[in-house]
């Protein structure tokens, strides 16, 4: 029986197997492969970062009719002069967000506990998406910035359908400013002023005269406390008079000073108001009560009440948007240059 | 019919019986050997060679004869067989072997009748028995699951209109329209009425891209006047076809006399049309509650919220009358309906002459209101044989069909769909209300006639055996008119005449020469070649009157002659095209075939430079189980192989595409009017039509007796140089041009089984078929040698569609669903910016994701999601279809049905997106010409309503970031669903009345039944039904869903 299904079946198995042979061998397709535009392109092809705060590079790459996602990495960093740039590659402990930023954290420990710190090269690129991110891994000298022609870097765009070089990509850093608004040129790194002056004052009389207090005479200086080792980092506000007296900060009494700054712990050190603090200030360019409406900037206004003239209220006070990228110990002092603004009731 | 011959031996007979008093009444049964009635088979007496009578549909027959008298039993494709009577006049039983009867039957290929034995193409044959039971307005939908590799899908439920069909997958992959009412376009098969091309791809677009009537062709033509369906799928079997074969080709052969004596048959079948189950909906108070506690739950402040709610009438005036509804709209549009179809078809005649007269009425009212098909139809043919050498054949059929679509289009009902998805709270239509769009799909008058006249005349004559001229020429008229009058009321206060009117000539002739011969009886050969002539011309005129004097007055002039226009369509169209093709098939005793075609086309769409497409075709069979080895082998009834390779054409495009189209110029020169050449798109004199070449091999056998029939295809099909529009660089003067860039390759495998077991008992009859088709499409080239191709979608839907070589040709470009976000900390967070993932746009807190947000895949890794983070997925065509059916029969009862089912196809379940959508807006405030939606139950779902909880479905009730989120987006996978599905098509039970009853009231068969249709869809599927979407697997709330119908039939021959 056996033997007779086996002779007899053959045939038909033999003729079956000639027809299913005749789909494999019919493979003269395309293979599927991703695609890979000729028009992928960066829109941007200079970067200049500043350094020493974290920067992204968005918007910067089009992908063109390609396939998403897109592998793309930076290949062959050098100087303007051909050599290797290893201060670029090398990797540096930066601090990286691990959980959303709120605005709403109660201590600084809540907030450190949302940052992690990750060894990252100074400049990478994201994978997928061809953003580029320059960390902010503190102060370093070897890293060329402007006016020095900086770095040229090439990117390799690849997925299965092909790989593409982009070529000559600049990236020229320039100096680390610290805190903004600065007083440093951003390519020559020179200070033609050694302060800022505030973004807004209202109804500050003049304690001198009948006039405002002049605005271009209000000038703010940002100091570090190099000396001060202590740990983590503080923010200090105070306010001068002409001739460096310190003012009072109570008597800005309409600021609630708990919600002056998203720092904590605040206390009155000689008239000096200190506040326990995480930087960059603000931490993440995200709106809140702090910041100004874009959130790229904390926002400060020391504000007070009198009674003036005609016995109406008045609220007057001077207004700051700042901020600081360095870790450290930091003082703002408000520098009353040529009159102090009247706190006291009319009579 | 034969068993005509009954009735006039009878007569006859009965007459002389005087004088042979002898004669006795014999009755029986010729079965064949599987236990099939023989339907036809001829019973001649032996000694006077005289014809006896022949068998019916169920193998009776009855006839008169002598005692001891020697029959001769004789048939077309079963053996001969004698039967001596006896004394005794019990009925009897003649059994008819039918060796390799599956190869004997007869088939009609490239105009010539051939043994299905000597067959080289793929070729599957319907009967028009096997889909008479069911109603329809056209029979393509009946077709549905019969064939293996013809995909129809019944995504309309319109009447007159029919689905989408394509042989062996889809041949374009052009798209028009946008949002979910992108169309692919469609690659209907040719369809071939008694050898008279009609491209059914030509009628079927205005459909619903110009306002005509959009009846289709083929739904002109009786269901109960098609004597058979041949369905031809690979290149051999359409090769002759050529000019317009390259999607393939249905044969239709309606119904001929051959009866002595005239025969009268009357079909008559009434039905009832039910309405598939409605989606439930939340009426009345029920609605006003829950719009009013999502604003209360989820505003922003509670002093918005009550502002909005006082802010909205629907929910702050629930004392006026006007906003105190609960109007349930579905009702209003969905009705079921009482419908008949009647049928007389009057046959007679012999070879020598014979002729058909075939009318009838279908009458169809749709399940919509205002919607309906109505068909007057009379089909007459003729032929006339003097002698062998000469014979004529005429045809005139002539049809006229009413159709209304209401306020919608052929395809969808859009004023419904919207109109049935208004708030409750809204009163029901009436002139005081403001639900235009469902009193304009009630109310529009919208009267649609199309009449079809075709005729043809067919001259054969063979002045030398074996040497065959034919001559056929037929004249196609196709006349379509739209009248809608829309009252002022519903129009802006303007009312609306609409008047279209288009007519289609077509003109067509062939002439052939045939010569056949064998030779030293083993060698046959058939020779044949002919020429190929069409042309085709279509014009359509529209008037369009806004404001008459009064509703009352709803023709004539309007007063408002600003806003009329008319004129003709730019549609219009003239065709012409030549052919010239010749064959040449060589078969040894059989078993071995060899046939190769050659056909040359010129189409007037073709560009002058290669006015000529050269289109040649072979193919070889070999019937191995006539060679000597087989001999012994008695569990193989039969066998074969064949392999065919072969290039069709289709003409594509129109000839302005090729030489360019003046336009009046809406500029002046010199203060002249001008005319001027239209500088959209470029003349390309290059261009040359759509091209398929395939690849077919086959293995077919029978098993143990032919009770088991296996037919297994394998096919590669290319299809190459389909037309596509492309833009050009704006240095040019011209916008776009027209090239022949595209390629795509369909592959796949399909099986036919058929299934006849012997049964014990005499009566009973069983058989089982099925089949089914693989199908795998390729992209295989596109315009400027990319690799891919995206259509963008501009509508709200963002629906777009890539083309990518290697894959697929149609594929979804969605985002990537995976879930929806537990609590605010599953966000990821960008580790330099600290910020959360978002959806692009202008910044804004709102649109952080947050607990109960879908979680979308950020494929570029930006945290930001965008345009770049579309996945392509997905395939809108099904991989898999085919079908299965049972016939069962005991005694006179009969039961037959019929499935369909759709393997691995991908849809979009926009109605579902469009229901969460619906809470997008609790308020019900909406632009002045819109109705807030519809709320539906969600409460079945998995939808987000706690932190923490894992949920299938985002939060719907989130409704003031709905704009910033937007989190039931159609362009997501969370909405594309597997729409695989198994149909129970229909189910027909049949009782025949014992004939030798019926005879006593004159009535030669009786046979009544029951039929149930579209009886229920089995799928996973969330949505109403997985068949009622576009052809691009788009489920829009607008469809025309399905009828489910049961009839009730009747069929009489006298």
């Amino acid at each position: 029986m056996h033997s007779f299904l086996s002779r007899s079946f053959k045939p038909l198995l033999i003729a079956l197997s000639c027809v299913s042979l005749f789909s494999v061998s019919c493979n003269m397709l395309p293979d599927d492969l991703d695609a890979l535009g000729d028009d992928t392109r960066f829109n941007t092809r200079i970067y200049s970062p500043t350094l020493g705060r974290n920067t992204l590079f968005d918007q910067n790459f089009n992908a063109g009719n390609s396939s998403k996602p897109l592998a793309l990495s930076i290949v062959n960093i050098r100087r303007s002069n051909g050599d290797p740039a290893p201060e670029l590659t090398n990797t540096y402990p930066v601090k990286v967000w691990k959980k959303q930023y709120t605005g709403e954290e109660k201590t600084l420990a809540e907030i450190e506990e949302k940052r992690a710190i990750e060894y990252r090269p100074a400049f990478e690129i994201q994978k997928h998406s061809g953003n580029f991110n320059m960390w902010n891994i503190g102060p370093n000298e070897s890293i060329k910035t402007e006016p020095d022609s900086g770095y040229i870097f090439d990117v390799e765009v690849s997925n299965s359908g092909g790989r593409r070089y982009e070529r000559g990509l600049k990236l020229k850093p320039q100096k680390a400013r610290p805190y903004e608004p600065s007083i440093y040129h951003p390519v020559s790194g020179v200070a033609p002023n050694s302060f800022v002056f505030p973004n807004r004052m209202i109804l500050m009389y003049s304690d001198r005269d009948m006039s405002f207090v002049n605005p271009s005479s209000v000038h703010i200086f940002f100091t570090k406390d190099v000396d001060n080792k202590a740990p983590g980092s503080t923010l200090t506000f105070s306010f001068v008079d002409s001739v460096n007296n310190y003012v009072d900060p109570m008597k800005f009494n309409q600021v609630k000073w708990e919600e002056l700054i998203h720092g904590f712990n605040h206390r009155f050190v000689g008239k000096k108001v200190v506040y326990d603090v995480a930087y960059p200030m603000p931490l993440v360019a995200l709106p809140t009560k702090y910041t100004t409406a874009d959130g790229l900037k904390a926002s400060v206004f020391f504000s007070f009440d009198r009674i003036g003239y005609a016995g109406l209220r008045d609220i007057g006070g001077v207004g700051l948007d700042f901020a600081i990228f360095e870790e450290g110990h930091w003082e703002i002092q408000f520098r009353f240059t040529e009159a102090l603004p009247k706190f006291e009731n009319e009579q | 019919m034969k068993h005509i011959y009954t009735i006039i031996l009878l007569l006859t007979v009965g007459f002389t019986s005087t004088l042979h008093a002898q004669m006795k009444t014999y009755t029986g049964t010729v079965k064949s050997q599987n236990n099939a009635p023989a339907e036809g088979v001829t019973i001649i007496n032996e000694t006077t060679k005289k014809t006896l009578g022949t068998t019916d549909r169920a193998g009776h027959f009855s006839i008169q004869a002598a005692a001891n008298q020697v029959l001769i039993f004789k048939h077309v494709s079963l053996n001969q067989t004698t039967y001596k009577l006896s004394a005794s006049t019990a009925p009897f039983m003649v059994v008819m072997n039918s060796n390799a009867r599956n190869l004997d039957e007869a088939v009609v290929v490239g105009y010539q009748t051939r043994k299905k034995e000597t067959l080289t193409g793929s070729v599957v044959t319907i009967s028009g028995k096997d889909i008479q039971d069911i109603p329809a307005s056209n029979f393509v939908d009946l077709l549905q699951g019969k064939v293996a590799g013809l995909n129809i899908q019944q995504n309309t439920g319109s009447p007159g209109m029919r689905g989408t069909m394509a042989i062996r997958g889809i041949s374009n992959v052009n798209i028009s329209g946008s949002g979910d009412n992108a169309f692919l376009t469609p690659t209907s098969p040719l369809f071939v009425i008694d050898g008279v091309p009609i491209d059914d791809n030509t009628g079927y677009e205005y459909g619903f891209q110009t306002a005509g009537p959009g009846i289709s062709p083929i739904s002109m033509i009786p269901t109960e006047d098609i004597q058979d369906i041949q369905v031809l799928k690979d290149a051999q079997a359409t090769a002759l076809y050529g000019s317009r074969g390259a999607y393939g080709v249905i044969l239709v052969t309606t119904k001929r006399g051959n009866s002595k004596v005239p025969i009268v048959q009357y079909t008559s079948q009434f039905f009832v049309n039910t309405v598939p189950k409605l989606r439930p909906v939340i009426g009345g108070k029920g609605e006003r509650l829950i719009r009013i506690q999502q604003i209360l739950q989820n505003d922003s402040t509670a002093w918005a919220a009550i502002q909005r709610i006082n802010n909205s009438p629907l929910l702050a005036d629930s004392l006026n009358a006007y906003y105190n509804n609960s109007t349930d709209w579905q009702n209003i549009f969905y009705r079921t309906t009482i419908n008949h179809s009647q049928n007389v078809n009057i046959s007679g005649g012999d070879q020598a002459f014979n002729y058909k007269v075939n009318g009838g009425i279908f009458d169809e009212k749709g399940i919509i209101e205002n919607t309906g098909f109505s068909r007057y139809s009379l089909q007459m043919n003729m032929q006339y044989m003097p002698n062998p050498k000469f014979k004529m054949l005429a045809n005139i059929n002539t049809t006229l069909a009413r159709n209304s679509s209401g306020s919608g289009n052929a395809l969808t009902q859009s004023g419904v769909g919207t109109a049935a998805n208004t708030s409750s709270l809204l009163p029901a239509p009436s002139i005081f209300s403001a639900s235009n769009t469902a009193l304009s799909a009630l109310q529009v008058s919208d009267d649609n006639k199309t009449a079809n006249v075709v005729t043809q005349v067919e001259l054969q004559y063979e002045p030398i055996t074996g040497l065959r001229g034919t001559t056929t020429l037929s004249y196609n008229y196709l006349e379509a008119n739209k009248d809608r009058f829309t009252p002022s009321m519903l129009n802006a206060n303007n009312s609306e005449i609409y008047s279209f009117n288009d007519h289609r000539n077509k003109l067509y002739n062939r002439n052939m020469l045939s010569f056949t011969r064998s030779f030293k009886e083993k060698h046959n050969l058939l020779v044949y070649g002919f020429s190929e002539m069409e042309i085709n011309d279509y014009k359509a005129d529209v008037m369009q009157f806004t404001g008459t004097p009064s509703d009352q007055i709803t023709s004539g002039l309007s007063y408002n002659s600003l806003y009329s226009k008319g004129g003709t369509l730019n549609n219009l169209s003239n065709y012409r095209s030549l052919g010239f093709a010749g064959i040449a098939n060589y078969n040894y005793a059989s078993k071995y075939v060899a046939e190769f075609t050659y056909r040359v086309d010129g189409t007037s769409t073709t560009g002058s430079l290669n006015p000529w497409s050269y289109n040649p075709s072979a193919s070889i069979r070999w019937n191995f189980y006539k060679e000597n080895w087989f001999e012994n082998i008695d569990w193989l009834s039969f066998g074969g192989l064949r392999a065919s390779w072969g290039k069709n054409i289709v003409p594509t495009g129109s000839i302005y595409s090729v030489y360019g189209k003046y336009v009046a110029d809406a500029r002046r020169y010199n203060n002249q009017p001008t005319v001027s050449l239209d500088m959209n798109t470029i003349p390309n004199i290059a261009l040359i039509p759509q091209s398929s070449t395939q690849f077919n091999v086959a293995l077919e056998f029978g098993l143990f007796n032919n009770m088991i029939n296996v037919t297994y295809e394998n096919y590669y099909k290319q299809t190459d140089q389909i037309l596509r529009e492309k833009k050009i660089a704006n240095i040019n003067a011209f916008g776009n041009v027209n090239t022949n860039e595209t390629s795509l390759v369909n592959k796949g495998h399909e099986f036919q089984i058929n299934y006849r077991p012997r049964m014990a008992s005499k009566d009973w009859e069983l058989s089982f078929n099925f089949n089914g088709a693989i199908n795998k499409d390729v992209m295989a080239a596109l315009p400027d040698g990319v690799r891919q191709l995206i259509d963008k979608d501009a509508s709200v839907y963002n629906l777009s569609i890539l083309r990518r070589l290697g894959i697929n040709s149609l594929s979804n470009v969605l985002l990537n669903f995976e879930g929806v976000y537990k609590t605010d900390d599953e966000v990821p967070v960008n580790p330099l910016t600290g910020l959360r993932y978002r959806t692009g746009g202008a910044f804004g807190e709102g649109r952080f994701f947050r607990a109960g947000d879908p979680i979308w895949t950020d494929l570029n890794g930006d945290y930001i999601l965008d345009e770049n983070d579309y996945v392509i997925v997905g395939n809108s065509q099904p991989r898999v279809t085919g079908g299965f059916g049972t016939y069962t029969k005991y005694k006179n009862w009969t039961l037959q049905t019929n499935f369909s089912y759709t393997v691995k196809r991908d849809i979009l379940n926009t109605a579902l997106a469009d229901r969460f959508r619906n809470y997008s807006n609790p308020a019900g405030v909406v632009a002045a010409d819109k109705n807030p939606g519809a709320l539906v139950p969600i409460s079945e779902y998995d939808i987000f309503t706690s932190l923490g909880q894992d949920a299938k479905y985002p939060n719907p009730f989130d409704f003031t970031r709905n704009g910033l989120i937007d989190p039931f987006r159609y362009d997501q996978t969370l909405f594309q669903e597997d729409g695989s599905y198994l149909k129970f098509n229909s189910a027909t039970i049949g009782y025949n009345f014992d004939r030798n009853w019926t005879k006593q009231i004159g009535i030669t068969s009786l046979r009544m039944y029951l039929s149930a249709y579209n009886i229920y869809t089995f799928s996973k599927y969330s949505g109403p039904d997985p068949e009622l979407v576009s052809g691009l697997g788009r489920d829009s709330s607008n469809g025309y869903p399905n009828r489910r119908s049961y009839t009730f039939g009747l069929n009489v021959q006298f």
